[in-house]
């Protein structure tokens, strides 16, 4: 049989439920997070139970739509108690023996700012639950403002730019990296324009979560925070995987590993030249951003390299 | 005049009137009353005051933060009013009862303070857009303990902008944090803001001084003397139960001393601190008696009702905390009636009942749809009232 070559798993390969969610949903026009619930809904199966909060997903997942719905067990808590609420739910599911997925499914705001203590907590207890945090840069469901997600220079509402103030003066939290420190079963970093390299993280994360705490990091571009155009959106998480401003990599039990490994590198600029957020950025602090994109990559390699993990082929 | 207003756009504005959004008048207000750092969260209905701080903050050489939740956002105020610059936040009620533990600190240790809080629906999230009277005991009693609260509440633009000042002056006289609450349509609300408007109501006299250690000589027997951190004589600040070395002390006595002062330094000052307006004084036999947009609203009924040939009263406060006591109870001995129309299941109307109940009755009237209470709803009452007692 070796002239049958080994056909190539598909992203629809990886589905294992419908789509639990009813057309219609109330998201922005080209916004990534229908996408992104709605993948993780059918990769992950129906027995999920969601965990979210107010914010972006807040309209979808609490229901807030006149005729719009989804079929799964959904759980909104307070900002700051996410990981926390979803520890007593799969505290009581191990108890009882009752299979089910616990996925808290937060923005960057919640996870990274004022939720950060619960979930920094429910990781070192290694609570059995998986923790998806879309990252879309800020807080852009209460009008965009900067969040400790947003990048150094990006223009936010309470970051503003002019004569006294450019943009974001720090840069953001290099929140997957704070995770993989917590030393819990599985970290990952996916984006939408990779849906292939997600679902296998998604699968993964599943197994994971039976063993304890998983933290998915998904890179969500914000059409009106970014100032995109509708269908830019993909383009633009395609491009930050390409720039290495968001390289895709996974650290499962420790061991880290670049899963997307890029070939002929972009400069950060081909991201920063497309993202209205970044349009007044001076030459210098795209250089900077540029430097700080670079050292985060040189530390990620340094870990793979450390950690011993057989990187993937190039693209 | 020339000082408030060159804030507002770089560019000319006619003076005499100007669209301006509630939200915006409060930052506004601050940035006048001389609050030069602020720290804050966003949430809806608030975090416009926020977006203009971070605009204006930094031209005006201020300190603005972006804090990681509000229990930061106000730890961040209260540092920075103990290193003597006054200080500011801005909430709707989630975050406002994060930072109650913090509150009771900042009554504690005396650190002036501004809080602003634009009232959404609650309980938790609630309605973010809808509007809401229900923090009301929350600014009162929200924290631990006994202490003493010092609570304005604005019911339109030009309220956000002067009662912004008041509040910025009150915290800085008494040392200690004063909240503004506001309700989420007059946070949100834009209308037409007059300066002269301003200048005949101005509130404050604007003698601020923000010098780190300064108090009013009129009150250097009542408030404390501040224990600015930064300064050579290395002082010592705690939430603990403190003397005015600030040292912890376990003497009973000393301990009673100390939260009476606390408390005293706000309740002797009821009427320098108690704003209000009465309205078709001593005509009619109810008095509405309202705060935040159900002012508006009563003001409102009691035009209709004088169209209708019925005169009603209106107590108007903008005072929530101390108890304007004084007025309250001297309005009360002259009506039948008191009716509060306020949008939550008569929190206010509560401590009213508990000043008035020896003179007359006093009638809550609460709402909690997410609605406003119309003029009209107001007037049906007042006529249901008057028509039902008639003959008594």
């Amino acid at each position: 049989m070796a002239d049958v070559r080994k056909r190539q798993p598909k992203v629809c390969d990886y589905y294992t439920s419908e789509d639990g969610f009813s057309p219609g949903v109330a998201f922005c026009s080209g916004c990534v997070l229908e996408l992104n619930l709605r993948f993780i809904s059918r990769v992950l199966g129906p027995d999920i139970i969601f965990v979210g909060t107010p914010s972006c997903s807040a309209p979808v997942l609490h229901g807030q739509n006149t005729m719009a719905w989804h079929k799964h067990a959904y759980y909104a808590c307070t900002m700051t108690g996410v990981a926390s609420s979803a520890t007593g739910l799969s505290r009581y599911y191990e108890k009882a023996g009752i299979d089910a997925t616990v996925v808290c499914h937060t923005g960057d705001g919640c996870a990274q700012d004022v939720g950060f203590q619960t979930l920094s907590g429910a990781a070192e207890r290694n609570e059995k639950m998986i923790y998806v945090c879309y990252d879309n840069e800020g807080y852009m469901n209460t009008g965009i403002q900067q969040s400790s997600a947003t990048p150094f220079g990006a223009s936010t509402s309470t970051t503003p730019t002019g004569r006294a103030s450019k943009g974001k003066t720090t840069g953001s939290k290099n929140m997957p990296m704070v995770m993989a420190m917590h030393e819990i079963p599985y970290v990952a970093t996916a984006t939408l324009s990779h849906l292939e390299d997600y679902a296998k993280k998604l699968v993964k994360a599943k197994e994971a979560a039976k063993r304890g705490f998983v933290y998915l990091h998904v890179f969500a571009p914000c059409v009106p925070g970014w100032k995109i155009a509708t269908d830019a959106s993909i383009q633009v998480c395609r491009d930050a995987v390409k720039t290495n401003y968001f390289p895709l990599w996974e650290a499962e039990d420790g061991v880290f590993r670049i899963t997307q490994k890029v070939k002929d590198v972009k400069p950060v600029e081909a991201l920063t030249s497309t993202v209205g957020k970044f349009k007044h950025l001076k030459p210098e602090q795209v250089a900077i951003l540029q430097g700080q994109v670079d050292q985060r990559f040189r530390m990620l390699q340094a870990l793979c390299a450390g950690s011993a993990a057989v990187e993937a082929p190039a693209e | 005049m020339e000082r408030w207003h060159t804030h507002v756009l770089r560019e000319k504005i006619d003076p005499s009137s100007m669209l301006i959004q509630g939200n915006r008048a409060c930052a506004l207000g601050a940035l006048d009353a001389g609050v030069r750092f602020f720290a804050g969260y966003p949430i809806t209905p608030s975090s416009e005051i926020m977006e203009a701080m971070a605009v204006e903050l930094p031209k005006v050489g201020g300190v603005f933060l972006q804090m990681e939740d509000e229990i930061a956002s106000i730890c961040a105020c209260i540092g920075g009013s103990l290193a003597g610059q006054l200080a500011m936040t801005a909430t709707s009620g989630p975050g406002f009862s994060l930072m109650q533990e913090a509150i009771g600190y900042a009554i504690m240790v005396e650190a002036p303070l501004l809080i602003v809080d634009v009232m959404r629906a609650g309980p938790s999230t609630g309605r973010p857009t809808a509007p809401s009277q229900g923090d009301v005991m929350q600014a009162r009693w929200g924290t631990h303990g006994d202490h003493p609260a010092v609570v304005l509440a604005a019911s339109n633009v030009a309220d956000m902008y002067r009662l912004t000042m008041a509040a910025v002056r009150f915290a800085q006289r008494f040392r200690t944090p004063v909240t503004l609450l506001a309700d989420e349509v007059v946070g949100h609300m834009r209308e037409s803001f007059a300066p002269e408007l301003i200048d005949r109501y101005r509130l404050t006299s604007g003698d601020f001084d923000f010098s780190p250690s300064y108090i009013h000589p009129e009150l250097v027997r009542e408030v404390h003397p501040p224990h600015v951190l930064g300064s050579e004589a290395h002082p010592h600040v705690t939430g603990l139960i403190h003397d005015e070395t600030g040292f912890p002390t376990n003497d009973p006595q000393k301990s009673e001393k100390f939260l009476r002062e606390l408390y005293d330094k706000v309740g002797n000052h009821r009427d320098e601190l108690c704003l209000y307006d009465v309205k078709n004084e001593g005509k009619g036999r109810v008095c509405i008696v309202a705060y935040g947009s159900c002012a508006r609203s009563a003001r409102a009924a009691w035009k209709l009702a004088e169209k209708e040939g019925l005169q009603v009263e209106v107590l108007h406060l903008y005072t929530l905390f101390p108890l304007p006591v004084e007025i309250i109870q001297k309005v009360a001995r002259r009506v039948e009636f008191m009716l509060i129309p306020e949008l939550n299941l008569g929190q206010y109307a509560r401590e009213v009942r508990k000043m008035a109940e020896n003179w007359t009755t006093v009638i809550s009237m609460g709402k909690i749809d997410g609605t406003l209470i119309t003029p009209r709803e107001i007037l049906d009452r007042v006529t249901e009232l008057v028509g039902k007692y008639e003959s008594v």
